[in-house]
């Protein structure tokens, strides 16, 4: 939580000495692919997925209808409960956080007209030394994502795996 | 011909060789336990293969061969090959010893796929090798000979009594044998016929003994000359 | 009698059979080992050209190339950061430290990079192997220069010797800096990386011989001597790329996300081992070519390996109808022609992998220095099943005359006359 208190603070460090605060970076949105990164250092583990609005719920646009609404609540539900992220139990993980911000599913039009949902977690490992692999099943959780990219850093360093249809698993190298 | 206690007996054998034309019928052929029996015939009497029958080597296209009262044509293969292990010993005209072992070991091969043969030669392994040492010494064969290492390096006449204690370790109840005395010579061959013979009598261990030599019938109990007649297949 | 002790007296009896079919394992064994290390040791030593570095950040362009220019020295930059930027980034409170990169100078051919002192503590290679003097030390004065080891070696320089900068990255008729000649302050120790083939100075030194060049030209009356750019503000302008470490590496995705979201510039914060992952799959090619080398090296191994074993086995035939005359079933004599492929495919492997640890461990300063491939030691992780694979084709290998032997009649065993 400090850490991620600092990079507010970055972040507005950052901004503030931008002339226009406006401007806003459009960051990859690809149909089909979801991506999560993964930070590993000592006991603590950050996982930050980023799914389109179109493959959670199928539509990028405010909720219109009660249906929609549902889908909407039905896919918060299903990040803020991370079933589809599994971590061997024998590195005793438990999830101390999550938060779950839907983007453009509000009134106002983002930038780029598209939705996405964006889920931040925070894990405390006592054995972190058996956290060897991790299971990622967004594809299943939302069938629509056909490609989950991982990104991964760890003390062994960083790396990028890509999981397409049925694979799950993503290894950690220590 | 005693048949209260038979050993062998051979029914209607008939052998075709599989290239057609050549055929083998045999005539009935019976032995006692513990009886000697000269098998006498020309080179390609068919002596080879009457043995290879009696051994349950090959299979007959017609008749049977029983010993100790079984029948080789109700036996699979596998159990040919442990009642062949249990109850009979072979002696080759090439001997066929492994050059490697030392004639002790050659001798110990004769028993070590028979737990009935090991047991009747000792038991534990102590025992057997004294009883290989025995045979070996009976058979005209001295320490000073089988201690040596290897067998490879043994005389004709040294490796004929190797190859002779192989068959008989354990008393198996039939020993055949295939012209084993071809490479001896006339007075050798009859000491060591002598011998031979004398350690069957021991074990009870009945002989039929192949040759084309007839000096040699006098030893036996019984001669048989093989009359075996070519039939058309 | 036992089995094995048949088997081993068997052996000695055929020693230099025995010791050329090991030898023939062993070579197939060492052949398909050694090229599968070096595949992934390839591997491995390329993906971690960089370590311990969390983010390595340049102008806006793509991972592959900033990777490619600030790392491989391949190419050029199309953008610097500048060094307000720069500082910006080392100020903020998640950054640990900061390396900056400064090319487009070179030295015959060989590619000088403006750094500080904080290069020789923080760029790490390998699995956080730091970078290590052969001799010399660190640049301390503003003319100190720090050679790789392929500089050194194919140079022929050592530490004292003076050397004078070009501008720019190659040609005969290249502008030089000679008016700023530099001094070889240390020569650091083979590393498998591009920082063999590059020289180190400070950024200040980069700042001093172009104080009085401009557009690519030395402006004429405005020559400042060696000692005169001492005394002047040696600030750099701009930078070509940073390496940056953390404090913690929870916080690498969002300070390279902040960094991408730069509003003042457009710059580019990659993570260093995804970039190489990317990069290596674009040279992947030369990884496919030694996969194809090590199926062709199994191929021939194992061929060669059952050819032996074959013609090994071969000569047992005779003792094997020996056996079977004298009541050895078919499945001892199957089980005694298995037990030898066996040992000796067991005993080849052993001699082959104890020959390439010997290799490994012999040849690996000669492969550094002169591939700048780093060999390790430690097994590749698809050994234990290359091994197994063996081992089941070696058993297998006595299966065959196994199978013939169970075939062939025992007739065959009493009328031996081989």
């Amino acid at each position: 939580m400090k850490a991620s208190m600092s990079v507010l603070s970055s972040l507005l460090l950052l901004t503030s000495m931008a002339a226009t605060a406006e401007e806003r970076h459009l960051g990859p949105h690809v149909h089909g692919q979801a991506s999560v990164n993964v930070s590993i250092d000592a006991r603590e583990m950050d996982v930050a997925a980023s799914l389109p609005g179109h493959d959670a719920v199928g539509f990028e646009h405010p909720p219109g209808s009660p249906a929609e609404q549902a889908a909407v609540d039905k896919a918060i539900a299903t990040l803020n409960q991370p079933t589809w992220f599994v971590v061997p139990a024998a590195a005793h993980c438990t999830l101390a956080s999550a938060k779950v911000s839907p983007h453009g599913f509000g009134g106002a039009a983002e930038p780029g007209g598209h939705a996405d949902f964006d889920a931040t977690y925070h894990y405390t490992c006592n054995t972190p030394g058996q956290l060897d692999h991790l299971d990622v099943r967004l594809a299943s959780a939302f069938p629509s994502v056909q490609k989950v990219v991982v990104n991964l850093i760890t003390a062994a360093g960083s790396n990028q795996q890509a999981l397409d249809g049925t694979t799950t698993r993503v290894d950690i190298q220590q | 011909m005693s048949t209260a206690q038979p050993l062998l007996r051979t029914r209607a054998l008939r052998h075709f060789w599989p290239d057609g034309g050549h055929a083998l019928a045999l005539e009935d052929l019976a032995a006692a336990r513990g009886e000697s029996l000269f098998l006498h015939g020309p080179s390609g009497s068919g002596k080879s293969t009457l043995l290879g029958l009696l051994a349950g080597v090959l299979a007959p296209s017609s008749g049977d061969v029983l010993i100790l009262d079984t029948s080789f044509s109700s036996m699979s293969a596998a159990a040919r090959d442990r009642f062949r292990a249990n109850h009979l010993g072979y002696i080759f005209q090439q001997f066929n010893l492994l050059p490697f072992l030392t004639p002790i070991e050659n001798v110990l091969l004769g028993c070590a796929w028979s737990a009935e043969r090991r047991k009747r030669a000792g038991g534990t392994h102590v025992r057997m090798a004294a009883e290989a040492q025995r045979l070996l010494s009976s058979l005209g064969l001295g320490a000073h000979v089988w201690s040596r290492t290897k067998t490879g390096e043994l005389s004709v006449g040294q490796q004929q009594r190797v190859a002779a204690a192989r068959a008989l370790i354990g008393g198996p109840a039939l020993l055949l044998a295939d012209e084993p005395t071809s490479a001896l010579d006339a007075s050798s061959r009859d000491a060591f016929l002598k011998l031979l013979l004398e350690e069957c009598a021991i074990y009870g261990t009945g002989v039929v003994f192949v040759s084309h030599d007839l000096a040699l019938a006098r030893h036996f109990d019984r001669t048989v000359a093989l009359a075996s007649a070519p039939v058309e297949s | 009698m036992r089995l094995l002790s048949l088997t081993l007296k068997s052996m000695r009896q055929r020693k230099a059979g025995v010791a050329l079919t090991v030898f023939t394992v062993a070579l197939s064994v060492f052949l398909l080992l050694g090229v599968e290390r070096v595949r992934t040791d390839a591997r491995l030593g390329f993906a971690s050209t960089v370590s311990g570095t969390d983010l390595l950040v340049g102008a806006r362009s793509g991972p592959v190339t900033l990777l490619l220019y600030s790392i491989f020295h391949v190419g050029e930059a199309t953008n610097n950061i500048t060094w307000k930027s720069y500082q910006d980034i080392r100020a903020m409170p998640e950054v640990a430290w900061t390396v900056p990169l400064s090319l487009g100078d070179s030295h015959r051919g060989f590619r000088v990079t403006g750094t500080n002192s904080d290069f020789f503590v923080h760029y790490h290679y390998g699995r956080g192997n730091a970078l290590a003097f052969a001799s010399g030390q660190p640049f301390s004065d503003l003319y100190d220069a720090v050679i790789g080891s392929e500089v050194a070696s194919q140079l022929r320089y050592k530490v004292g010797d003076r050397i004078v900068l070009s501008h720019g990255l190659g040609g005969a008729n290249l502008a030089t800096h000679a008016d700023k000649p530099f001094r070889v302050s240390g020569v650091l120790a083979p590393t498998g990386t591009p920082v063999d083939a590059s020289i180190a100075v400070s950024l200040e030194a980069i700042e001093a011989i172009h104080v009085d060049w401009h557009s690519g030209i030395r402006l004429p009356g405005m020559e400042a001597s060696a000692e005169q750019a001492r005394h002047m503000d040696l600030t750099p302008k701009a930078i070509t790329a940073t390496l940056v470490g953390l404090h913690s590496r929870l916080s690498a995705f969002a300070v390279q996300s902040a960094i991408n979201d730069y509003p003042e510039e457009p710059l580019l914060a990659v993570l260093p081992g995804v970039a190489l992952g990317e990069l290596w799959h674009l040279v992947g090619t030369a990884e496919s070519a030694l996969r194809v080398v090590s199926a062709m090296v199994l191929l021939v191994g194992m061929s060669g390996m059952l050819t032996a074993l074959l013609g090994m086995l071969g000569e047992r035939r005779r003792e094997m109808a020996v056996l079977r005359a004298v009541g050895a079933s078919t499945r001892t004599v199957f089980a005694l022609l298995v037990m030898e492929s066996t040992l000796l495919t067991v005993a080849g492997m052993i001699a082959g992998v104890v020959l390439l640890d010997a290799t490994t461990a012999v040849a690996h300063n000669y492969l550094l220095a002169t591939a700048g491939l780093v060999i390790d030691q430690n097994p590749a992780p698809g050994e234990w099943l290359l091994l197994v694979v063996v081992l089941a084709l070696g058993s297998l290998a006595g299966c065959i005359p196994g199978w013939i032997a169970y075939r062939r009649s025992l007739a065959d065993g009493l009328q031996v006359r081989l």
